[in-house]
């Protein structure tokens, strides 16, 4: 648990337990869409010091809402927290596992700057994580 | 029965248009809705050919409620709206989603319920929803949001896709929801069809347009095709329903005087009137069959030969063919010739949906049509004076407020309230008659509410509030007369290719057939003749209880007087007219 998840709000006290099929869903869009959407929408001539400040925004900054700044990691963690660690050992969630392991694996370069980034390879493992979890959650249904 | 009205010289301009982009030099102003930045991002940084609003100087409008207040007081400062789907934001900034009872849902969603009250408050308003289109339809059963051509869905997440889809909106948005007097509403379909239109206009290719009874396909014939099409002559109109099978021939073609039993004159065929102009043939599956190998001859060679003359005339006219049923069903069983159908270019048919496909647009509708009613001549001096006694200017426009959650009217204006019951009946009616008996409906709550207002000053009681209530009373009773007809019916095709089953069709144009009523029989009525002083009066007498019955019969609807006394519904004015000579009085007659 990092700090950024600390600073989102607790689940709403009158929830109920989430269906994984919901939490899911969440994950799809908090992680899966705006993991992948700054690069994404990157015009094709971006420079590189703008491909990797998008990469910076997907991974650390990757939901900027009323109720807190959560990154990548932040959000993968609050998912399994709140129920999608349950999911262990259903088909998919492995891969599930293994796609965000590689786009999170991007932070340190994102981070500690030095050479450019390989926007293909970018794009590809952030496009993984999202394609990851509409598999499993076909699997679900 | 053949109509000709002259070219049309200028646009019938009642109304300032909606909220008309203003697409000129200047960057097409975007709105934010989104509890994050990543799209507000995207527009300020990758998309330079488009301004970001920033409201307070904040890059997004971050929740619903914020939004709407917010565009409420600025939305002429708006082009488009990009909107996101899923907000995450705490509980009181979320609109209510009344499906949805999960909150997580409610947020996923959110997008849906601001997208919703946007449409209703500003439905001219173009909005790119930030989501996947299955997204959509998990909240948006019936497919109206999705449906309203001011709503785009970004299917795709790259730069491109997001330019394409705001430009697509743009331009739409530029064309308005109406024009002049046609109101196109917001229904995809619509806008399928003016852009369709646009094209058909050019050159003198036939055209066919097929849609149920009251959707309009004269009124975009006329106001649209022909005017478009830039043609100098006139727009002539021949109602084949109105016209008995013998003398079609002579109505198309023309006669000499004795070339047969009954021609006691020579007599113009439509072709040569519309002659450089625009050949309306409303019912065209009524030309008998034995007729339509000489009209594809006249198609396809563009000359006429009257009726016992014996050269023929070289005719330009641009033929639209209209019916209220699938022209190729006709073809299928044997009654329209195939050759001829093929002539007419199927290929390109304009389908005209029913208004109960479309029911997204009837705020839309009734707000235009109430306050185009006001101004009416017959009703603008009672509004006038209601809205004297009501401390506003004889100028004040009339709004209406549908139902109770409905956006109160501006304070310069008188407002006809339609209570929630009202709003909810009117909501769910089926308009067998579509728009014409919409706009029949909506003038007579102006009308009637306009003259008990009235009333009401005369007898001396003050009445000062600029809210005129509709008596809920009368929508049901305007609605009666076609409820019977409100069982679901087949929509003609979308799609040439997949003719739907024939729907139920009147057999006379405009007309809503009447249940259980004779159609032979719908004219005709029992009057007593009373001996008068002359016989002048005793005309007067009979033709004031034919005049009577026929309002009871067909429940108080002019137009549909019209369409029976005149053959053209549009005439109601008349009949209107000739109630007041034989001083028969509208409010009087309602409660007899």
């Amino acid at each position: 648990m990092n700090e950024e998840l600390l600073t989102m709000n607790p689940p709403h006290p009158s929830s109920a337990p989430p269906d994984p099929r919901e939490l899911l869903a969440d994950l799809a869009h908090d992680l899966g869409k705006y993991l992948r959407m700054p690069v994404a929408f990157l015009p094709a001539a971006a420079s590189d010091d703008e491909v990797r400040d998008a990469a910076r925004r997907a991974l650390l900054e990757t939901r900027v809402t009323p109720t807190g700044t959560r990154g990548a990691r932040a959000l993968w963690e609050a998912f399994l927290a709140e129920g999608g660690d349950a999911l262990r050992g259903r088909e998919g969630f492995d891969e599930l596992e293994r796609a965000v392991a590689r786009a999170l694996a991007w932070e340190t370069r994102v981070r500690d700057g030095g050479s450019a980034l390989e926007r293909p390879a970018l794009v590809a493992d952030f496009s993984a994580v999202s394609a990851a979890i509409r598999a499993l959650s076909q699997r679900l249904d | 029965m053949v109509s000709m009205h002259a070219p049309m010289t200028g646009a019938v301009a009642e109304l300032p248009p909606l909220q008309v982009p203003r697409m000129s030099k200047r960057k097409p102003n975007i709105l934010v809705v989104d509890d994050g930045l990543t799209y507000a991002r995207v527009v300020a940084d990758h998309l330079p050919e488009l301004r970001l609003v920033t409201p307070d100087g904040q890059p997004c409008l971050r929740d619903g409620p914020s939004a709407l207040a917010w565009l409420d007081r600025h939305v002429d400062e708006v082009d488009l709206v990009l909107l996101d789907m899923h907000f995450d934001v705490p509980d009181e900034k979320l609109l209510p989603l009344p499906n949805e009872p999960s909150l997580r849902r409610q947020k996923r969603f959110q997008g849906v319920a601001i997208l919703r009250e946007i449409r209703h408050r500003h439905p001219a308003l173009p909005v790119v929803l930030l989501t996947a289109e299955q997204d959509l339809s998990l909240v948006d059963v019936d497919g109206q949001l999705a449906a309203q051509s001011m709503t785009y869905v970004l299917d795709g997440e790259d730069l491109d896709t997001l330019r394409i889809r705001i430009n697509a909106a743009l331009q739409e948005a530029s064309q308005g929801l109406e024009e002049d007097d046609l109101l196109w509403g917001g229904h995809r379909a619509m806008a399928a069809i003016r852009r369709r239109l646009e094209v058909l206009s050019r050159g003198s290719m036939p055209v066919i347009i097929e849609g149920e009874t009251g959707t309009g396909k004269s009124f975009l014939a006329e106001r649209y095709l022909h005017r478009k099409s830039g043609r100098k002559g006139a727009f002539v109109t021949l109602d084949l329903s109105a016209v008995p099978t013998e003398l079609v021939a002579s109505h198309l073609f023309g006669a000499l005087r004795g070339s047969f039993t009954g021609a006691v004159a020579d007599r113009k065929g439509v072709f040569e009137l519309a002659h450089h102009g625009t050949l309306f043939i409303d019912e065209i599956q009524n030309v008998p069959i034995e007729v339509q190998k000489q009209l594809l001859v006249v198609l396809q060679e563009r000359k006429v030969r009257p009726i016992g003359a014996a050269r023929e005339i070289d005719v330009d006219v641009k033929v639209v063919a209209a019916s209220n049923q699938p022209l190729a069903l006709a073809v299928a069983e044997g009654r329209f010739r195939q050759d001829l159908y093929m002539r007419l270019g199927p290929a390109t048919r304009v389908v005209i949906p029913p208004l109960r496909e479309r029911l997204g647009d009837l705020p839309f509708f009734a707000r235009r049509i109430v306050t185009r009613a006001a101004e009416d001549p017959e009703n603008a001096p009672l509004k006038a004076e209601v809205a004297r006694a009501a401390g506003l200017t004889s100028e004040a426009p009339m709004h209406v407020l549908l139902g109770r959650s409905d956006t109160p009217p501006p304070s310069h204006a008188l407002a006809l309230v339609l209570p929630e019951p009202a709003w909810k009946v009117l909501s769910a009616h089926r308009w067998p008659g579509n728009m014409r008996e919409l706009h029949s409906v909506m003038h007579h709550l102006v009308a009637f509410t306009l003259v008990a207002a009235a009333d009401a000053l005369r007898s001396g009681m003050p009445l000062k509030n600029p809210r005129l209530q509709v008596d809920v009373g009368l929508v049901g009773e305007l609605l009666s007369a076609s409820q019977a007809l409100n069982a679901p019916r087949a929509a003609a095709p979308a799609s040439p290719a997949a003719p739907a089953p024939a729907p139920v069709h009147s057999q006379v144009r405009g007309v809503t057939p009447l249940p259980a009523v004779d159609t032979d029989a719908r004219d005709t009525f029992l009057v007593k003749v009373r001996p008068l002083g002359s016989l002048n009066a005793v005309a007067v007498d009979v033709e004031r209880q034919y005049f009577f019955a026929l309002y009871k019969r067909f429940g108080g609807d002019f137009a549909r007087m019209a369409e029976v006394l005149l053959g053209d519904p549009a005439k109601e004015r008349a009949i209107r007219l000739r109630f007041n000579q034989m001083g028969l009085k509208v409010r009087e007659l309602r409660g007899r």
